[in-house]
């Protein structure tokens, strides 16, 4: 039975939706969560677990301090959050690889680990070519070389989504599968609650929107692109030393994982054809992009060429105009929170929910989260471009 | 030790002759003949269990024998998860019994 007015309602039960409404649940408020679809639907339970504490090329040294500072933190409670959640995760410490298949980004690759060095990141590590066979044999030999962090790893994205939603449930959290809101009410600058989709109103003192792709259909003031990415997953296999990886093939960001405990290998990212921003929320899948992003298999591996793929599907992401999240209170509104734009979400989930849920109830954080203020993107104009896909934003990024 | 190939069909006929060779089974010579799959030279050798599973390790054998349902891998020259089924035979080859999803005994990389 849906309420008529509760204390904190949060929109979207994903990774960021569930973890916020378990930390608020945890601290004795009363928080409901609406989705429109079912818990990790969306992109939580779309990717491929890996928690890459740095993802991309990051070279700004303010950037990168802020961001390993969050996500150091959430490699932290992601070790003890298996008992606190007694949920089984299986989160494994990995290390994580980004590997260069041409001489551009080896370059890159090296300039990116040089100005990461400097920003006072200790562990990053850069592998020639040996170094990186000696540690994934499995590569292909075209290899040039990788960065490397022992720190980073994989999760089971479901698990950690339900183990969240499931606990916050246990402190007494509602969660509302399938139910839409159509939009948050406002009244003289301040939030006074959510309208649903049948036009039932529920009042609240605080709204939280985390729906990520979604996010600029309710807070519009907020330009947040969604960004459509393909996944395939194979057979299960015997155990391969692989690692999870990220890596840039003609201009297109591509993603691999370890095996999961069955053993099946899960990649993807290569090939989008989405190009409309509507499209972009399709979750259907084109035969090019199957075939695409299988060959990514037979592009940076070798032996394993007779492995099958047995699933492919489709998921969204969130791009923000400087490509960090978007986390924190909404400008002119308030109690009224944001915590949208995510490209990477495993690697901030946990601590995000942590840290908004301290903004909420001691009015401030214990990592700052100034540099990722949704001020810096209020009501102002981002020039996407009309047809796009990760090669198209990569470019718009170098240029802006 | 009895053969179950069929020779002679009700509708087919005389089965015409093919080139013999011999695979391993466990170390174990099998005489098979070519254009056989794995599975088929080892089901007319009366061997039936072709794997254990990993979680309560019950044998497993051909089931649907068109390639899908996987209950017939099984470690082909090293390589693991081979669905013996649809695979033909070859001279010389090894084929090896496997426990859950086996291991890379021959490296590939």
């Amino acid at each position: 039975m849906i309420p008529e007015r509760v204390e904190i309602i949060v929109i979207g039960a994903g990774l960021m939706g569930c973890s916020i409404a378990y930390y608020l649940s945890k601290d004795k408020r009363e928080v409901v969560v609406f989705e429109k679809g079912n818990i990790a639907s969306g992109a939580s339970g779309r990717n491929g677990g890996q928690v890459i504490q740095l993802e991309g090329r990051d070279k700004n040294p303010k950037t990168i301090k802020e961001r390993l500072a969050i996500t150091k933190e959430n490699n932290k409670i992601l070790k003890e959050l298996e008992k606190e959640l007694n949920f089984n995760l299986e989160y494994r410490r990995t290390g994580s690889l980004d590997i260069a298949l041409n001489k551009e980004e080896w370059d890159d690759i090296k300039e990116t680990v040089k100005a990461q060095k400097e920003a006072g990141d200790r562990e990053i590590e850069i592998l020639g070519r040996k170094e990186t066979l000696k540690l994934s044999p499995l590569l292909t030999d075209n290899v040039f070389g990788a960065r490397y962090r022992p720190s980073d790893g994989t999760i089971n994205p479901f698990f950690l989504t339900y183990g969240f939603a499931f606990s916050a449930q246990k402190h007494g959290a509602r969660i509302f599968t399938h139910t839409s809101v159509k939009n948050i009410i406002k009244e003289n600058g301040k939030v006074k609650g959510v309208e649903l989709e049948d036009g039932k109103k529920v009042h609240s003192d605080i709204v939280i929107n985390a729906t990520n792709a979604w996010s600029s259909f309710l807070c519009p003031e907020i330009d947040i692109l969604p960004l459509r990415q393909v996944a395939v997953v194979t057979e299960p296999v015997a155990k391969l030393p692989v690692y999870p990886m990220e890596a840039f093939i003609e201009g297109d960001a591509i993603f691999t994982t370890t095996q999961t405990k069955s053993g099946n290998l899960v990649a993807g990212g290569f090939r989008t054809q989405a190009r409309e921003r509507r499209l972009h929320y399709d979750y259907s899948v084109e035969p090019v992009e199957l075939s695409g992003s299988s060959a990514i298999f037979k592009r940076i591996f070798k032996g394993i060429e007779d492995v099958c793929i047995i699933r492919s599907w489709s998921g969204t992401m969130a791009v923000t105009g400087d490509c960090l999240p978007c986390l924190g209170r909404y400008p002119e509104v308030k109690n009224l929170y944001i915590a949208a734009g995510f490209l990477n979400g495993m690697a901030y989930g946990p601590m995000i929910g942590k840290l908004l849920s301290e903004l909420i109830v001691y009015g401030k954080t214990s990592i700052p989260i100034e540099i990722f203020s949704p001020e810096r993107f209020y009501k102002k104009k981002i020039n996407w471009p009309k047809l796009y896909n990760y090669t198209v934003l990569a470019e718009f990024f170098a240029r802006v | 030790m009895k053969d179950y190939r069929i020779y002679q069909h009700p509708i087919l006929g005389k089965i015409p002759e093919r080139k013999k060779i011999t695979i391993y089974f466990n170390g174990k010579k099998l005489t098979a003949y070519e254009g056989e799959t794995i599975a088929s030279v080892l089901y007319a050798n009366g061997i039936r269990r072709l794997r254990k599973t990993e979680k309560f390790n019950e044998p497993r054998g051909i089931f649907c024998a068109i390639g899908r349902c996987t209950d017939c891998v099984m470690t082909v020259d090293g390589i693991p998860d081979v669905r013996t089924c649809i695979t033909p035979v070859r001279d010389g080859m090894k084929v090896e019994f496997q426990k859950g999803l086996g291991k890379w005994k021959k490296k590939n990389w």
